[in-house]
């Protein structure tokens, strides 16, 4: 906007140009573009002004990133079409809302000494950064353990509990492999994040491709047992996927929307990300993050959908926004549990 | 990250997520990632100009002058074409829907925001197509005045703050 007009008198030549702009936007029939040409032609003025006009039309493309935060709602009475956005939201979501916590690693470690290995630990709502030997990348999340062996063979991420999401490398003679689970994610070059859970492991790959094959029973981890066959499962860049614990179920992968991959994932920022989730799974997830436990005190509470974006570990923060848009009651029972109610 | 970021904000209506706390959040969401335009009415403004010009029995009608207007305007290498919008200028483009009339407010929304035609708005909002297009172009030119008063006002500023510097500058020479 960089033009001097005179904002009063030049008004009908406004009124012009922003209706050629709308038609444009619809499309203009030959006639039209015979008319807009004229238009153009008969002033420097008209052109100046479409000039700004369109690049300000434009640029407000950008507006299109609230959509990614805020997903049409559709509570809008008048409408006739149903753009059913909603549950694509939910959709995403409940790939997001998995049960987390605690995942006791039971009888599979005793088949790894850990006297060979680093081990790494994240406490409840911290999570680190760990720069491996080879300059491989580890970001671990919240409540997380990993142990980390290295040989001249291979490279070993023992993931034990929680999640973490790894930037791998290249060194094709060694290549490195998450373990969890009885599970090996193996990548060369590449980049990935893994999250055990208790009943199953979820993957996704935000570069390159990896393979997935299965620890051999009662055997100690070594070269022979982290060499994959060829036809190994497949996932790659833009997948998720979802495998199964030991001898329960079928592994699943899933094109994932690079979307959802950032929203997943929001936690390598210290973010999380809400886009319509019910507060139940809202407050399941935040609740990886801290110590203290929540109850929803109503039913109808924990079906209420929010979206937002919350950063991990503030439950202050979460509390008072919770409170204040929502109308939700925050009873302090004791340090470590919070029960939502709502206002009566 | 070092604001504050928790926010959460159970949805609106449509017409209501340019309201300036979701804006925020938007913003700190995508500091580094304003997406690339959709649109490009500007490139088809100058390729109506362009074809406009190879025709032969134009140059016979128009004026000389105008031609070599018009050549400039279709051949320019613009600025703003294929620019994205800067943060700035995502909230000022916030502050000028918001402050369109209700309907057309809703109009820019679905348009800019979901990126809806203008056939599809229509339908959404049961109104007419002509509507539509309408809520469009009185939006386009109250938004287009809403930008031309917040440059006109930073230049002002500049102005007065140059009047300023300049007086300042006068007493010190007397002393």
């Amino acid at each position: 906007m960089t033009n001097v007009y005179s904002l009063n008198n030049d008004d009908a030549m406004f009124e012009q140009a922003s209706q050629w702009i709308a038609k444009m936007d619809r499309g203009l029939s030959e006639q039209e573009n015979e008319e807009f040409s004229n238009w153009l032609a008969a002033s420097s003025q008209h052109q100046q002004l479409i000039n700004e006009m369109a690049g300000m039309w434009d640029k407000m493309d950008a507006l299109g990133n609230l959509a990614t935060l805020f997903p049409e709602t559709d509570k809008d009475q008048s409408s006739v079409k149903n753009v059913a956005k909603w549950p694509v939201a939910i959709a995403a979501s409940a790939l997001l809302a998995l049960c987390f916590t605690l995942f006791n690693s039971g009888g599979f470690n005793s088949l790894l000494n850990p006297e060979q290995f680093v081990r790494y630990e994240t406490a409840v709502g911290e999570s680190s950064t760990i720069y491996l030997p080879d300059n491989s990348k580890v970001l671990l999340n919240t409540n997380s353990i990993l142990l980390v062996r290295y040989t001249d063979d291979y490279r070993l991420l023992d993931l034990q509990r929680g999640e973490l999401h790894v930037e791998v490398a290249h060194d094709k003679s060694r290549p490195l492999s998450v373990v969890a689970n009885q599970k090996v994610i193996q990548a060369v070059g590449t980049a990935f994040s893994v999250q055990v859970n208790l009943a199953e492991i979820e993957l996704i790959v935000t570069d390159g491709k990896v393979i997935i094959g299965k620890l051999p029973e009662e055997q100690e981890i070594d070269e022979y047992s982290l060499s994959l066959a060829q036809d190994s499962l497949a996932v790659s860049k833009g997948e998720k996927a979802s495998l199964a614990v030991v001898n329960s179920g079928t592994d699943t992968v899933a094109i994932i929307d690079s979307k959802d991959i950032n929203k997943d994932l929001s936690w390598r920022q210290g973010n999380l990300v809400f886009n319509g989730e019910t507060l139940a799974q809202a407050m399941q997830e935040v609740s990886r993050y801290t110590s203290v436990k929540f109850e929803i005190a109503d039913e109808e509470l924990k079906h209420i959908k929010i979206a937002g974006r919350f950063k991990t570990g503030d439950v202050k923060g979460l509390i008072g926004v919770l409170s204040r848009n929502f109308n939700i009651k925050v009873d302090k029972v004791n340090k470590s549990l919070i029960v939502l109610r709502k206002h009566s | 990250m070092h604001r504050v970021i928790s926010r959460i904000v159970p949805p609106r209506e449509v017409e209501d997520i340019v309201q300036e706390t979701y804006v925020r959040i938007c913003q700190i969401d995508n500091k580094d990632n304003i997406k690339q335009p959709r649109s490009f009415l500007l490139k088809t403004a100058k390729n109506i100009a362009f074809d406009y010009l190879k025709r032969a029995d134009v140059r016979l009608v128009e004026s000389v002058d105008n031609i070599a207007e018009l050549e400039s305007f279709a051949s320019a290498e613009d600025a703003t074409f294929e620019q994205v919008a800067t943060d700035k200028e995502f909230s000022q483009y916030c502050q000028a829907i918001r402050q369109l009339p209700l309907q057309c407010r809703k109009v820019f929304v679905l348009k800019k925001v979901y990126g809806y035609s203008q056939k599809e708005i229509a339908q959404k909002l049961a109104i007419s197509e002509s509507t539509v297009e309408k809520h469009i172009a009185v939006g386009v030119k109250r938004c287009t005045y809403y930008m031309m008063q917040l440059t006109k006002e930073k230049n002002q500023d500049k102005e007065t703050k140059m009047k300023i510097s300049k007086k300042v500058h006068q007493v010190g020479r007397i002393r």
